[in-house]
């Protein structure tokens, strides 16, 4: 631009400052009708006359007319060849494969229900974080099981709060243990080792003897574990649910009976008077 | 090609080679949609594999197979909203490297207008990351996509004057960044932005 046009230029702006403003929006505004041909004589006229003396608007022109046919070229974006392949495997694959299924209806109603839930329960036991997970689940269920008012293991986690609120002595068996003691201090050495020895066998007969009355529903309660385990594995939820019940109540039971030395209010039961009672 | 309307029905039945073709056919337009909006090409290409999960999920419901193509554009438009939404943020504001983008079709085979189109293809790319949403939405709906004003004005909830009158704006909007990041007047780009 020579120095007169210049000079012409921002007399112009001057003017048009302090009159009506720059006619840079008006101008850019009707571009896009200006290069779709949709404008009157006139206003073509009047866009393009600003056009000559506008750089800038004549920029935002200019990459107008190269935008339209340019921008449906974008319309596409080639991913590669190995993107197919991704999408067909995680749509059609293992991890959609129950979707697959019920479209072609090879399982429908409560067992394809049965079937997609034993799918997920194997998904969902093969991963690294599982072990993780039931630690967690198994540490909730057992304080749960401990806590809540009417829970089969309430009882003994009292008494083993007692327990450690009265000091080992509250312990059966632990006093006895000491008076030996203090007798093996008392008396001479082949008393002593009498003494000594009857209360070994005192000690022993104790174990044998809470060891026998919870025989039966610790058996019981092994049972169920077992059988609760391979009912999960199974997926047979109902089963499994059953058999980690009744192995709640073993445990209560095992638990009471090895617990305490009165067992006449305890009734002795076994797997089969579980089972009547349950 | 074949037609959705031949293979909807066997991709509904479960047919892996049905829906192969379909997600061949298809899979160029998802990944520029997803990268309209992303504006990350590892991003964008994720969000697409995302976006055919969704479209196998939903074969039941594309009602219609002659509108194939704006079901599938309204299930790729609210999937990278969903994503967009959980980043909490608005797609990042950058330049893309010169490097990247290397899979922009090519519609010459005279490599001097290659260079050319494909260094103003990245510009434009760019330079929508400056727009704002809804213009950005517009443009990628509209003029890339070539998708009807009726649907674009049911996917975005707008009126279609509102759409017909932001059309405009946003081209000129889109025409005005790039001509500020290094268009000149005579229709050349800059080294800086072509690099």
């Amino acid at each position: 631009m020579t120095r007169d046009g210049r000079r012409q230029e921002d007399f112009v702006q001057g003017v048009l400052g302090r009159t009506t403003g720059s006619a840079c929006e008006k101008a850019c505004a009707q571009l896009p009708d200006l290069a779709d041909g949709r404008l009157a004589d006139l206003d073509r006229q009047l866009v393009q006359a600003h056009l000559e003396h506008c750089t800038a608007c004549r920029a935002v022109a200019v990459a107008l007319g190269w935008l339209d046919p340019l921008l449906p070229e974008l319309a596409e974006l080639d991913p590669g060849p190995a993107f197919t392949a991704a999408v067909v495997r995680r749509t059609t694959g293992a991890e959609h494969s129950l979707t697959r299924a019920a479209r072609r209806g090879e399982t429908v109603g409560p067992a394809g229900l049965m079937d997609r839930a034993a799918r997920w329960w194997r998904r969902l036991l093969f991963r690294p974080r599982f072990a993780l997970e039931a630690a967690y689940v198994a540490t909730v269920i057992l304080v749960l099981l401990a806590s809540v008012p009417g829970a089969p293991l309430r009882q003994p986690a009292r008494l083993a709060g007692e327990v450690i609120q009265a000091g080992p002595m509250a312990l059966p068996g632990v006093n006895r243990v000491l008076d030996k003691g203090q007798d093996l201090t008392d008396a001479g050495s082949s008393a002593v080792r009498r003494k000594a020895q009857t209360g070994v066998q005192g000690l022993q007969q104790e174990w044998n003897s809470r060891r026998e009355r919870a025989a039966a529903p610790g058996g019981d309660l092994i049972n169920h574990i077992e059988t609760a385990w391979a009912q999960m594995r199974a997926a047979e939820w109902n089963q499994t649910a059953y058999q980690l019940l009744e192995a709640g109540r073993d445990l209560n039971r095992t638990w009471s009976l090895w617990w305490h030395d009165d067992t006449q209010g305890m009734p002795e039961l076994t797997g089969e008077t579980a089972k009547e009672q349950s | 090609m074949i037609e959705p309307g031949q293979l909807l029905p066997r991709c509904r039945q479960g047919d892996e080679l049905a829906w192969e073709v379909l997600v061949r056919q298809h899979q160029g337009r998802v990944c520029a949609i997803a990268y309209g909006y992303t504006g990350d090409q590892d991003e964008a290409y994720d969000l697409a594999q995302e976006i055919f999960v969704r479209v196998y999920r939903s074969l039941d419901s594309c009602e219609d197979p002659e509108r194939f193509i704006s079901w599938l554009t309204r299930i790729a438009r609210n999937a990278c909203v969903d994503h967009l939404r959980r980043l909490k943020a608005r797609p990042p504001r950058q330049d893309i490297p010169a490097d990247e983008m290397h899979n922009l079709p090519s519609g010459t085979p005279d490599p001097e207008q290659d260079w050319v189109r494909n260094s103003r293809k990245r510009l434009v790319l760019a330079a929508m990351q400056d727009l704002s949403e809804i213009n950005r939405e517009i443009i990628l709906l509209k003029d890339i996509q070539g998708l009807p004003l009726e649907d674009i004005a049911t996917m975005l909830d707008l009126p279609l004057g509102t759409i017909k009158s932001r059309s405009s704006r946003a081209r000129v909007e889109l025409a005005r960044i790039i001509a500020d990041r290094g268009h000149g007047p005579d229709g050349s780009l800059s080294a800086g932005v072509a690099s």
